[in-house]
This record gives C-alpha cells, structure tokens and sequence, in this order.
C-alpha cells in the first residue's frame, strides 16, 4: 500500500472509531445517569406506575446494549429516533432546520477562513506594529466574551441605536433564506466575532514560526520584495497549519451556533437543541449531539485528508 | 510546556520564597497584568458586596415594567418591573461562585488524573489520552446540554457538567507536564526506593505542578464564566425569579427597542470580568514566554 493510501485509511478508521466511541458516550453515559426520557416526560406527576408504563411505551424496559445497538443501527439508517412526548420522527423535526443552520455556519466560514489569514498574516508580518496590536486588543477582547453578550450588544447597536438591521432574525419558510440576507447579518457577524479572534492568533503564531525558518532568511537576503516573500514563500506553507487551525474552530464554531440562534430566534439546528434541552427531550437531544459529533469528525476527517494531499512528499513516495 | 517548568526549577534554586508567589507578584507588577487584577477585582467586588448595597429586593415589582433610567431606579425597571440596579447587584454572585467551583472541581479531578497518566505511562496513559481526546470531540456546550437534558437543569449539574467538560483538558496539560517532571533524577530516585506511584504523584510531582496551574488556571476560569453565563442565559442555570447576569439579558430581550439599558450592562459586566482575566492569563504567558493559544481555550 502507498504511504499517501495508507495514512488515508488509518485517519478514515480513525474518525469511524471516535464516532462510534462519542455515540457510546452519548447514548450510554445517558442512560448510566438519573432520571431517563419517561420521568422527564412527566415531570411532577410522575408516579411508580406511571413511569413503568411509559417506560414500557418507550422500550425503555429492554437491556441498555440492545437500546444502544438499536439506536446506533437506526442511526446508520438514518432513523435519529422519535421526539418526546410527540413521537414525531427527529429526521421530520430537523428537515426544515438543517438547512439554514448549514447555511449560518457556511457563511460563517466563507468569511472567517480569507479574513483569518489576512489579519494573521498581516499582523506576523510586523510584530506589535500598528495592525498586530490592534488585531490583538480586539482578539483580546473578543476571545473570551461569551457570545451571547456579543450577540445581544450587536443588537442593540445595530437594531435599536443605529436601527439598520433586525434585532430577531425571523425565517419566513414560505421564502428561500439568501432572498433576505439582512436577517443573516448579525447572526454571522456574532459568530464571526468569536471564532476569528481565536484563529487569527493562532494563524499569527504559525505565521511567525515559518518566517524565522531559515528559508525565508535566506530569500530575504536575496533582496526579495516583502509581499513576494510572504505570499510566494511563506503561505504555502502555512496553508496546512491554517486548514488545521481552522478545522480546531469547527467545535467552537458548532457551540456557538446554539447560542446565536438562541439570542436571534433563527430557526436551526440549535435552537431545536435548546427547546429540547428545555422540554428534556432526550432522544432528539441525543441525536442532535450525535450530528454535531458527526459534523466535527467529518470536518476534522476533511481537513487531515486536505493536508495529506497538499504534502508534496506523500505524493511523490506514491 | 518547558518554559513553565524550567521557571519553577529556577525559582527552586532560589528558595528565597514559592515559585507561585514570586510568579504571581512579577505578573501583576506589568502593565497588563496590572490593569486585569483591577477589572476582576472590581467585578469581584460588585459580585460579593452588591448583594448588600442592592436599594430593592431583587425579585420585588417596584414600578411598570420596562421603565426607564430615572433616580429611583438608575437602570430602569426590568420586563416584570423589578428594579433594575438591585437586580444586577445581586446577579454576580453565583456567576462568580459557580464558575470557580466548577474549576475547582475540574483541577481536583484532572491534575491527579493527569499526574497518574503521566508517572505510570503505559496501558493507564493511553487509556486516560484516548478518553480525553474522544470528549474533545463534543463541542463543551452540547456536552454539558446532553447532561442536563439527562439529570435536569439545576446549578449544581451546570458546575458538575462543566468540570467533567474541562476535566479531560485538565488531564492533558498536566500529564504533560508531569512526563517531563517524571524525567528528571528526583523522581527516578524515589522509583528507585521503591515508592509507590500515590505517593511520588503526591510528594513528588503535584508540589511542581504549582506554576503551570497558575498560567493554566485563567483559561479553565473563562471557559467555565462563559459557559455558566451562557447556560444560565439559556434558562438552564439559576432559576427565575433569582437574579443573575445571563439571565437578566435574556428575560429582558423582549424589551431591547424600549430598554436596552438592562440587558448592556450586566452584558458588558460579564464581559469586563472574562477580558479582566484574559489580560491577567496573557500577562503570566508573557512572564513565561509562551503564546497564548497553546494553553488551548475550549
């Protein structure tokens, strides 16, 4: 097997693995904990009768492994399971959700991954200069506010002081999202603003790192132009460690997206989650954390596989 | 990680007083660190005093809902007509209390996990590596929100909730460090007596474990204010009527076009605190040479 075949196949068995082992997590260290979906459901009128036959209802009576098994296996089938105390399938639930979390999250990334690299690369290139210190301020600020303080303080600048955009991010599902993208406009700026502070330091660093290699010396000595070197000489190598980094700001970025869709009432994904959470749902709870595991190994899977090929070494021993 | 290491060695060889402290004063003594001992101690502060200089009970109706600013009430009135300024006196402190709990628990779990891991290696350490990096794949807020949709939002399970998210992070750093420690010929010397890994984890790594606990100390802290404010915003921590920062933003967010006063400040409170600490966590990786990033936020 070649060498570019081989790392292929241990990274896919890799992620197969951490998939079935976070669905094992999910699923058993639930039903490991207190309290399960049939006290949940009733709540304070939960008698020992009530609560036995609902489990029964359920299916909650069987073995766990066989619950698990079940589960998993609908899983692959794409059965997410049955919402509580509606029965209504999680895949009907979600159908009409999944898209316009997917497209919160895309535009997100279509934004963060140019302006990363731009204000990382700009900021390396003149350590504490104007752009580096002013990029680290903001990125100091921003790193650690939680997002929905982000979210809340954009709306008032932007819905109530400067009146230009909505303050709730309302989906008519009568009509297609991108025909009104101001509703998209803070959502994506909330997110943006959390998730860029973390990947531009971390691009800044990696950055600095490739231009104390001695290559770079070497060409500077050279007489080669300042931007020539940066963009021919640095960025290619700092396209692997920057696809990495980016990849790190999935899980991030997928935590966040509960929040803002929280503060901007968006129908997605996440605040399905919340509602759930609320209610105490727990086969659609589970099952929507187990996309969002799917989601990040998927991603991270992706992004191993892009530096795999991008390294012209692997290739070459093929 | 050698950096923090070296530096508790260095300071070893002074002896003229603990590595933490002398740390901790040369850090505060910089601009940075300077200016986030400040904003957190300010924060603290109205955290644990404002309880006592609250003008109204937090959870009294005093006036029409959604009032204005005005000299009774310098922040207006809330979405149920509770006074304002009272509310966000008396919103800090369980922020405060929970946040550092959960921390708390996190490091009393993770450093002797971490240490373990690290003194013993083998079989218990690439179990205790695969377990953390399998629950870094769960994004911390869904972790904790599985578990709360398990057991049932409460205070208690939000702290539990977010150690166990930290936990594993904890685990990672510390096992590190505790391999390098492990290295050195103190540690050989007391394998050689012949003592057991309990009591070299406790004697021997843990009392060199103080300078990265320090520098490691300000990210598990924000992690946890953040997820705490979060959940509690989401209506999964303190429960209503009670007042707290997160909460005040979110029951008030209908009100935002009349009053956005009640939501900005407790809002930017939060905020000051977790930049308060950031400046602080900056300040000591600069004391000990080291980007920011590699101590991992979440």
């Amino acid at each position: 097997m070649s060498p570019l075949l081989r790392e292929i196949v241990l990274r896919l068995g890799a992620g197969v693995f951490t998939l079935v082992a976070a669905s094992a997590l999910i699923y058993l260290g639930v039903s490991a904990l207190p309290g399960d979906a049939a006290t949940a459901a009733l709540g304070k009128d939960a008698t020992p009768d009530l609560v036995a036959g609902l489990r029964k209802q359920f299916g909650l009576d069987r073995p766990v492994l066989e619950r698990y098994g079940g589960w998993l296996s609908g899983f692959l089938r794409g059965n997410l399971g049955y919402s509580l105390p509606t029965g209504v399938p999680v895949t009907n639930v979600i159908r009409d959700k999944v898209w316009n979390t997917v497209v919160l999250a895309g535009v997100t990334m279509a934004l963060l991954v140019p302006l990363a690299i731009v204000l990382g690369a700009v900021s390396a290139l003149r350590p504490d200069g104007t752009v580096d210190q002013s990029t680290a301020a903001l990125t100091l600020t921003l790193i650690a506010t939680p997002q929905f303080v982000i979210g809340a303080i954009l709306a008032v600048v932007f819905a109530v002081w400067l009146k230009w955009l909505p303050a709730v991010s309302l989906i008519d599902p009568s009509r297609p999202l991108i025909s009104r993208p101001s509703i998209l406009v803070l959502p994506v700026l909330t997110l943006l603003a959390s998730a860029l502070a973390q990947s531009v330091r971390m691009i800044r660093a990696t950055m600095i790192e490739v231009l104390e290699l001695p290559y770079i010396e070497a060409a500077r000595l050279n007489g080669i132009a300042e931007w020539r070197l940066l963009l021919r000489h640095a960025l290619p190598n700092i396209v692997a460690p920057a696809i990495q980094v980016l990849a790190y700001n999935v899980p991030w970025l997928l935590g966040g997206v509960v929040i803002v869709e929280s503060v901007f009432e968006y129908r997605g994904v996440g605040l399905t989650l919340i509602t759930a959470v609320q209610s105490r749902d727990l086969p659609t709870v589970e099952a929507l954390a187990m996309l969002t595991t799917v989601a990040i190994v998927a991603t991270s899977l992706c992004a191993d596989m892009t530096v795999i090929l991008l390294n012209p070494r692997l290739r070459r021993r093929a | 990680m050698s950096s923090l290491f070296a530096l508790s060695r260095d300071a070893e060889v002074a002896r003229s007083q603990p590595a933490a402290l002398m740390l901790l004063r040369s850090v505060v003594g910089t601009r940075g660190g300077r200016a986030g001992a400040l904003l957190v101690g300010a924060v603290l502060a109205l955290a644990f005093l404002g309880p006592f200089l609250a003008p109204f009970s937090p959870t009294a109706i005093v006036d029409t809902p959604f009032a204005q600013p005005s000299k009774a009430h310098a922040l207006g009135t809330d979405a149920l007509g509770r006074d304002g300024l009272s509310r966000f006196l008396c919103g800090g402190r369980t922020l405060a209390l929970t946040s550092f709990a959960a921390t708390l628990m996190a490091y009393l779990a993770g450093i002797p996990l971490g240490a373990f891991a690290g003194v013993r290696g083998g079989v218990v350490d690439i179990g205790a590596v695969a377990v953390s990096d399998l629950m870094l794949a769960i994004p911390s807020l869904v972790f904790v929100l599985v578990l709360l949709a398990a057991v049932g939002p409460s205070l208690s399970m939000v702290a539990i909730g977010i150690a166990a998210v930290e936990v594993p992070r904890v685990t990672r750093i510390f096992r590190a460090i505790t391999v390098e420690v492990a290295a050195l010929e103190f540690v050989e010397v007391a394998m050689a007596r012949g003592e057991t890994t309990a009591s070299i984890v406790v004697r021997e790594i843990v009392p060199n474990l103080w300078t990265a606990l320090m520098a490691d100390f300000g990210f598990r802290l924000t992690a946890s204010i953040v997820l705490v404010s979060s959940l509690s915003y989401l209506g999964l921590g303190q429960a209503p009527p009670a007042a707290d920062w997160g909460l005040m933003v979110s029951e008030n967010q209908i009100g935002l076009t009349i009053q956005p006063w009640i939501i900005v400040v407790p809002g930017a409170t939060i905020a000051v605190l977790t930049f308060g600490v950031n400046l602080l966590t900056d300040a000591f990786a600069r004391r000990l040479g080291r980007s920011i990033v590699s101590g991992g936020v979440p």
